[in-house]
C-alpha cells in the first residue's frame, strides 16, 4: 500500500512540474516580489515550495523571459519579477498549449 | 538573527553561479519576510528562527535548486556506459592490485618488513583505483566533449531520409571486443606503472624465497612513457568505438597511426636497450651457481624477434585494413 502511495505521490508530483512554469508566468503580467508571488499562489492553492519558486525565478530570468528589479521598501531591498516581452509571448503559446491538452485529457477521460 | 546569516552563508557557500552575491541577498529578503510572519512583528526567538530555516531546507538542497543541473562532466548520452566501463574496470583493477600484493607477500624474504608492507596496502588500493577512476572519468569526458555520434546529430527537423546508413559488416564494433581491450589496456597499464617489479624471477632457496625484477629498470624508463601514450590513445578509441558502435574514417585513421607508433616503439625496443635485466639474470645464475650465459643469450635474442615478430603482424593488419577500405571505396 505503501508503495502504491508513494508511486500516486510521484506521478502528482510529476503532474504539477508540468504545470509550475506556466502557473508561475501567469501570475507575473504585474511587477511581483518572490515572496508574495509565493503566498499569492498558495492562497489561489498552488503551494509551491519556496526553495523551489526562488531558483526557478532565476531559471525563467536568465532565459529571458522574465526581467526584475531591485526595490527598497520598509528598509529592505526586494527583487520584484515582472513578465519581459518574450515571456509574454511564452506565456501565450503555452496558454494555448494547456488548452489542448485539457481538452485532449478531458475528451480521453470521458469516453 | 546570526542564525539567519550564517544560513545564507552555508548556502552561498555551496553556490558556483557568478550571480551567489545577488543569490544571497535575494534569500536574506526572504528569509526576513517568512521570518516577519511567523512573528507578527515581534522579537524572533531562536527557536522560531530555527524552525522556519529548517522548513525552508537544508542549505545543501536550497543551493542544489540554484545550481544549473543542465552542465556535466558526463552526460546521460554516455553515462550507462560509463557506468558499466568503470565498474568492469575498477573490479579488473582490484583483482590485479590483490594478486599484486599477495605475489609481494609471498615471494618476499621472511626478514622482510611485513608490518610495513601492510600498512602500505591500503595507499596501493587507493592509488590503483583513483588512476582507474581518473583515466576513465578523463577518456569519457574527452567522449562526451568531442566524439557526436549520429543519433544525437538528429534533431526536431529530423526525416527518415536521414537516418544512418546500415554499418557493412567489416566496420561494425563488436562490445565484448571492445570490452576486452580496454580490461587489457588498463592491465597493462597498472602492471607496467604500478608494479613492473612484479614480473620477476623467483626461486627458493635456504631462506625462503629470493626474488629478482625481470625488468630492467633503465629499459622501462625509455619505454614505458611511450606505450603509456599508446595505451592512453587506445583507451580513448576503444571509449568511442563503444560509443559510436561503427569503425569511421576518423576511428581508422587513429588506429593506423597508433599502429605506426607501436612499431616505431617497438623498432626503438630492437635497437635500444634490453628490456630484460642482464643485471638481475646475472645475479640470480650467481646464487643459483649455475651457469645460464647461453640461455641468457638465448632469452634476449628471443624476445627481439618476438618484437619483430610483432612489427611484422601490426605491419600486416594495418596493410589488410587499407586494402580492405580501399576495396570498399571501390
Amino acid at each position: 500500500m505503501e508503495e502504491k502511495d508513494n508511486l500516486l505521490d510521484s506521478y502528482i508530483q510529476e503532474l504539477r512540474r508540468g504545470t509550475l512554469v506556466l502557473s508561475v508566468l501567469s501570475q507575473l503580467k504585474e511587477e511581483e516580489y518572490g515572496y508574495t508571488l509565493s503566498t499569492k499562489l498558495k492562497d489561489k492553492g498552488l503551494d509551491i515550495e519556496q526553495n523551489t519558486l526562488y531558483p526557478l525565478l532565476r531559471r525563467l530570468e536568465g532565459r529571458n523571459l522574465l526581467e526584475s528589479i531591485w526595490k527598497l521598501e520598509e528598509a529592505r531591498q526586494r527583487r520584484y519579477y515582472k513578465l519581459s516581452s518574450e515571456g509574454l509571448e511564452m506565456l501565450k503559446m503555452l496558454t494555448d498549449e494547456w488548452s489542448k491538452v485539457v481538452s485532449i485529457t478531458d475528451k480521453l477521460l470521458n469516453e | 538573527m546570526d542564525l539567519i546569516e550564517r544560513y545564507i552563508y552555508a548556502v552561498g557557500q555551496k553556490i558556483w553561479s557568478k550571480n551567489r552575491k545577488d543569490i544571497e541577498n535575494e534569500l536574506r529578503t526572504i528569509l526576513y519576510d517568512n521570518l516577519d510572519e511567523v512573528t507578527k512583528g515581534e522579537e524572533a526567538t531562536d527557536q522560531q528562527i530555527k524552525d522556519m530555516l529548517k522548513k525552508f531546507g537544508s542549505p545543501g538542497e536550497v543551493a542544489s535548486r540554484y545550481n544549473t543541473t543542465e552542465k556535466h562532466l558526463i552526460g546521460p548520452n554516455v553515462y550507462d556506459l560509463y557506468m558499466l566501463v568503470l565498474k568492469i574496470v575498477l573490479i579488473v583493477t582490484f583483482i590485479l592490485t590483490t594478486l599484486g600484493i599477495v605475489t609481494s607477500f609471498v615471494t618476499t624474504s621472511q626478514d622482510a618488513n611485513v608490518i610495513g608492507k601492510l600498512l602500505l596496502i591500503i595507499p596501493q588500493y587507493i592509488a590503483a583505483l583513483a588512476t582507474a577512476l581518473g583515466y576513465v572519468t578523463a577518456i569519457f569526458y574527452l567522449v562526451e566533449r568531442f566524439g557526436t555520434s549520429e543519433e544525437i546529430k538528429i534533431d526536431s527537423d529530423w526525416s527518415p531520409d536521414k537516418l544512418p546508413k546500415l554499418v557493412s559488416e567489416q566496420d561494425r564494433v563488436k562490445r565484448i571486443g571492445i570490452i576486452i581491450n580496454i580490461i587489457l589496456i588498463i592491465f597493462a597499464l597498472v602492471i607496467f606503472n604500478f608494479y613492473p617489479n612484479q614480473i620477476s624471477i623467483s626461486y627458493t632457496s635456504g631462506d625462503g624465497w629470493v626474488r629478482f625484477s625481470a625488468l630492467s629498470e633503465v629499459a622501462l624508463k625509455q619505454y614505458i612513457p611511450l606505450w603509456n601514450i599508446v595505451w592512453v590513445l587506445s583507451l580513448i578509441m576503444n571509449a568511442i568505438l563503444l560509443r559510436m558502435g561503427k569503425w569511421s574514417l576518423h576511428t581508422k585513421i587513429f588506429k593506423a597511426f597508433l599502429s605506426i607508433f607501436s612499431i616505431i616503439i617497438l623498432a626503438m625496443m630492437i635497437k635500444g636497450p634490453d628490456l630484460l635485466s642482464i643485471e638481475s639474470l646475472t645475479a640470480a645464475m650467481l646464487q643459483t651457481g649455475q651457469d645460464m650465459t647461453d640461455v641468457l643469450q638465448m632469452l634476449l635474442t628471443l624476445f627481439k624477434t618476438i618484437y619483430a615478430v610483432v612489427i611484422v603482424l601490426i605491419a600486416v593488419e594495418l596493410g589488410m585494413d587499407v586494402y580492405k577500405y580501399v576495396k570498399q571505396k571501390h
